[in-house]
């Protein structure tokens, strides 16, 4: 049952929100021979990848894309790659570009599942977070995808904005139920290097929760949702039901191979990972020469290959294989302090463990 | 091949000189200037302290080692002569590595700061020179800072080192004015070597290192006969007897020569695998036709700060066994034997010369053999009295004995000597009561300046005095000791335990009095060096069975990223990757990850 996942990186936005570190820009003229490019840079992969049973567009912005590009995309994609069945095919969409024609267009094509960055349904914390929606945008373009008749739809949220309470936190929850959302990924904020989110921090600006607080906010969230029947499925995602898991994004966790498209995209074959420039201008330069526009590349040792293992499936619900790990004391203690479980020979994290899980592969890998 | 130092090697052409001075008052960049100016290296290979070549020391902007150099120079007089320069190292811990150098010299170079003055070490380095009968030269350096006052200099060298300040030359080693007058004055004023070069061999090691393809490189001075490669050579003291592979002398690098005579410094390479044989101090003679009686001079170091030196992974001890092995052999002020620690596993007890010491020697195995390592809390050396008459000295507080057996216990001593400007008299006062000082002596060398003695317990002058010393007097202060006597003391045993289990290493032997605050001190360092983890940790200071002290870490919470970045899984694994190695640099002491810096943190400073 051999098969990969391919991501699709479109680095436009409008414009650049103050916490995001992702590559992209604001020029959109270029996205034309950006589409060129990247149809080029899939030729050069043809063939190198087993069957791909998810596709994900991400960005960036995808939804700035006019349906034009988007039909040139995935044509190329089915073009030059082979899918399993039922792929699962994801697109990413900025609330403010949601009307119903594009999401119907979009299902015509063959996506079958959206990825709504909603952030907050609260305005203050969508203009804190620059953001060109307002929270009406967001429950709009929700209730348009779903009349556009998409079924698996999720939407991110992000928690931990200065002075944010649990209970403001929690009317962002609510909406998830109201709205009969079946897929939410709740994003603890996060300083990148460099961003301006970052800068203002660094002059003391904002007044960002503290440790005791970040593990309130996880273990409310785990707690709400758990009770509205969703399940904890990876350390910021949570489904109603297992039909639902990002399916693409498990390839990731379960280091299925994957390959990346597009500027800054990241790649695995099982042995190698490698990853694309991050600027526009030399990606087309190359992929215009026929040469993959890689910038870097790294060969996975067997002592890295199970340290991913441990770190990457310590984040997810599933967890690691026990066989991976020694046994020892201080493992005992882990589970008597309720870190982790054993199940079915697996080593799964509690969600007291779930909020730690980098911690937990560092001191329980075996190297 | 000797390029410059083809010149004639009568006796008189040689001189052998050190540099002596208070610690950063310019004696490496003044050794850089009068190498750089006789042209043994090009000025644009220059690096800076030329001298200096342990890393430790370039980044410090301290000596440590001493290292010797020729310095061939033609005088005003026509003549070509060989200057033998021996650096010395100038903090307070390293005087013994000052008299090493000095025994093998005729004259010093007493380098003071013209803007600091006459310091404590100054004072102490003089001595040490007087003792040795040599010529000294004072030398007023850094004239060119608009803060110097060389008129005050002038008055000090008369008034607190009894020398005429006449014989004074000023320079600016960093400007590279002056040199040329100091060449001069080597010439004229350091008398020429003594010794017959056609008596039998009789050469003085000063210094020694390991090289891993000639084995030990043994730095000598000859004072009678000559040595020659393929001659059969006797070190007296250690009873072994090699056959010389090669001679010569110092230059940047070695520089090889068919002999070393009477009155010369240079180098001896032998074959020594064993570097045990290799004592600084030893007297080297030939095996054949050997000298009378060794030659004397070498004071021997006695080492009174004591640690326990254990790697961080148990199977590094062989490492960690052979590294002390070659470390020694270039230190011969640290001395070593075997121990073991209940929570720490097999290691080695050590002898240093003072906390700055250890310092240098944990960094110094740490980087130049690669080893992680970790030191228990520094301890002097105590001696105690028992019920059945038996005196015991106890450097290790896993040895102190039972309390009920203890009639008597008696702790180390100094004086301490500080020389600082009189406005900071009061706040260095206040410190030395604070460390049991007693018998205090205040002498006003010179206005505005004052020399303050005390009597003070060793172990509170390990103990975070220097730092406090340092920024009491802004900097100004300059401070020297030697030990004196033992008096009797009230001590008691100070435990630490982590999560109820003992941790040997961090256990101090104490006054009673100091107990209580040491004990939370201990635990207050403790809970900042040691990092949060996933459990809660309780850190406690005992007497016995008793708690005195405590506080605890609490766990983590939440610390996960919140996403894989669009499959960017090289990053995380990198990061997570330092956490890893973060990991391996500290001990398990049940569940407990401890770093290395809290075994030494427990010692440091109380005051910010």
């Amino acid at each position: 049952m051999s098969e990969a996942g391919l991501y699709i990186h479109i680095p436009f936005c409008a414009r650049k929100c103050p916490y995001c570190h992702f590559y992209s820009i604001t020029n959109l003229e270029l996205m034309g021979p950006f589409i060129e490019g990247l149809v080029r840079e899939m030729e050069m992969y043809r063939g190198a990848f087993p069957p791909f049973s998810t596709i994900y567009v991400g960005g960036g912005s995808p939804s700035l894309l006019p349906l034009p590009f988007i039909e040139t995309m995935l044509n190329g994609v089915f073009r030059f790659f082979s899918l399993t069945r039922n792929p699962e095919v994801t697109v990413e969409v900025n609330p403010a570009d949601g009307d119903r024609t594009w999401f119907k267009a979009l299902a015509q094509l063959g996506v079958n599942r959206l990825i709504i960055g909603v952030q907050s349904f609260d305005d203050g914390d969508l203009a804190f977070l620059g953001r060109r929606h307002r929270a009406e945008d967001a429950v709009v373009a929700v209730k348009n995808a779903q009349e556009a008749g998409f079924v698996n739809i999720g939407i991110d949220l992000i928690y931990g904005l200065p002075q944010q309470s649990i209970e403001v936190w929690e009317d962002n929850l609510k909406q998830v139920i109201n709205l009969a959302i079946p897929h939410v990924s709740c994003y603890e904020l996060t300083l990148e290097e460099g961003t301006p989110l970052d800068e203002r921090a660094k002059r003391g600006e904002l007044n960002l929760p503290d440790e005791e607080m970040k593990w309130q906010f996880f273990q409310a969230t785990d707690g709400f949702l758990s009770e509205h029947g969703f399940i904890h499925y990876e350390v910021s995602n949570f489904a109603r039901d297992d039909a639902f898991y990002s399916r693409h994004n498990l390839h990731y966790w379960q280091r299925v191979p994957y390959l990346g498209l597009g500027p800054s995209a990241h790649s695995f074959d099982g042995h190698h990972r490698w990853w694309n420039t991050s600027s526009l201008t030399r990606y087309l330069r190359k992929t215009e020469k026929g040469v993959k526009p890689i910038e870097g590349k790294e060969e996975i040792t067997r002592e890295d290959a199970i340290f991913e293992e441990i770190f990457l499936g310590l984040r997810t619900r599933d967890g690691v294989n026990k066989e991976l790990v020694r046994h020892s004391p201080l493992l005992e203690s882990l589970l008597q302090e309720g870190y982790l479980i054993v199940d079915h020979n697996r080593l799964r994290p509690t969600p007291k463990g779930l909020a730690l899980a980098d911690r937990l592969a560092v001191i329980i890998c075996p190297n | 091949m000797e390029g410059p130092f083809s010149i004639a090697r009568m006796m008189e052409n040689i001189r052998n000189f050190s540099i002596i001075a208070h610690i950063d008052h310019g004696k490496s960049t003044l050794a850089d200037r009068l190498i750089e100016i006789t042209g043994v290296v090009e000025p644009r290979q220059f690096k800076d302290q030329i001298l200096d070549n342990l890393d430790i020391e370039r980044e410090r902007g301290i000596t440590i080692k001493s290292q010797a150099i020729t310095l061939p120079y033609r005088a005003r007089d026509g003549k070509e002569y060989l200057l033998n320069l021996i650096d010395t190292p100038g903090h307070v811990d390293f005087s013994y590595e000052v008299s090493r150098a000095l025994a093998a010299c005729e004259g010093v170079l007493l380098v003071i700061d013209a803007t600091q003055g006459v310091q404590a070490q100054t004072l102490a380095n003089l001595y040490l020179a007087l003792e040795h009968d040599l010529a000294i030269i004072p030398i007023i350096n850094k004239i060119d800072l608009p803060s110097a006052d060389i008129p005050r200099v002038l008055n000090q060298i008369e008034v607190e080192l009894g020398l005429n300040p006449k014989d004074h030359l000023a320079c600016s080693a960093k400007e590279g004015i002056g040199i040329e007058a100091i060449l001069e004055a080597i010439v004229e004023r350091i008398p020429p070597p003594k010794g017959d070069k056609n008596a039998p061999l009789a050469a003085l090691i000063f210094d020694a290192q390991y090289d891993s393809f000639r084995g030990t490189v043994i730095h000598c001075r000859v004072f009678d006969g000559e040595v020659a490669t393929g001659d059969l050579i006797r070190l007296i003291h250690s009873d072994a007897v090699y056959k010389v592979e090669e001679v010569g002398r110092f230059g940047l690098t070695r520089i090889r020569r068919d002999t070393l005579s009477a009155g010369e410094v240079g180098y001896i390479i032998a074959g020594i695998k064993n570097i045990s044989d290799v004592q600084t101090g030893d007297t080297i003679t030939h095996e054949e036709r050997p000298c009378s009686a060794p030659l004397a001079g070498f004071r021997e170091a006695k080492p009174v700060v004591f640690a326990s030196i254990y790697p961080i992974a148990s199977d590094d001890y062989e490492d960690l066994a052979q590294a002390l092995e070659k470390y020694k052999l270039n230190d011969a002020a640290f001395v070593y034997e075997k121990d073991s620690s209940v929570a720490l596993g097999q290691g080695f007890r050590c002898g240093f010369l003072g906390l700055l010491h250890l310092e240098v020697v944990q960094e110094r195995l740490e980087r130049e053999y690669g080893l992680s390592i970790i030191l228990s809390v520094p301890s002097v050396k105590y001696r105690f009295t028992l019920r059945d008459g038996t005196v015991v000295m106890v450097d290790n507080p896993a040895h102190y004995p039972n309390p009920a057996h203890i009639v008597k216990a008696e702790e180390p001593f100094i004086r301490a000597q500080m020389i600082m400007p009189d406005k900071y008299l009061g706040a260095v006062m206040k410190l030395c009561q604070e460390k049991r000082g007693e018998n205090s002596h205040l002498h006003y060398p010179s206005p505005g300046r004052v020399e303050l003695t005390y009597e003070m317990p060793l172990s509170e002058v390990i103990f975070d005095f220097y730092d406090r010393f340092k920024s009491g007097t802004q900097g100004y202060g300059s401070f020297d000791y030697e030990l004196i006597d033992y008096r009797e003391s009230n001590l008691v045993l100070l435990d630490i335990l982590v999560n109820g289990e003992k941790v040997d290493a961090l256990s101090q032997i104490v006054h009673r009095d100091r107990a209580r605050e040491r004990g939370l001190l201990a635990c207050e360092r403790l809970q900042e060096e040691i990092p949060r983890q996933l459990f809660k940790i309780a850190i406690q200071a005992a007497i016995g069975s008793e708690i005195i002290a405590r506080t605890t870490i609490n766990p983590y919470r939440k610390d996960v990223t919140a996403k894989c970045y669009g499959g960017d899984i090289t990053r995380k694994r990198k990061l997570l990757e330092k956490q890893k190695k973060g990991k391996k640099r500290m001990k398990m002491i049940g569940e407990v990850h401890i770093p290395q810096s809290a075994f030494l943190a427990v010692l440091k400073s109380d005051h910010e």
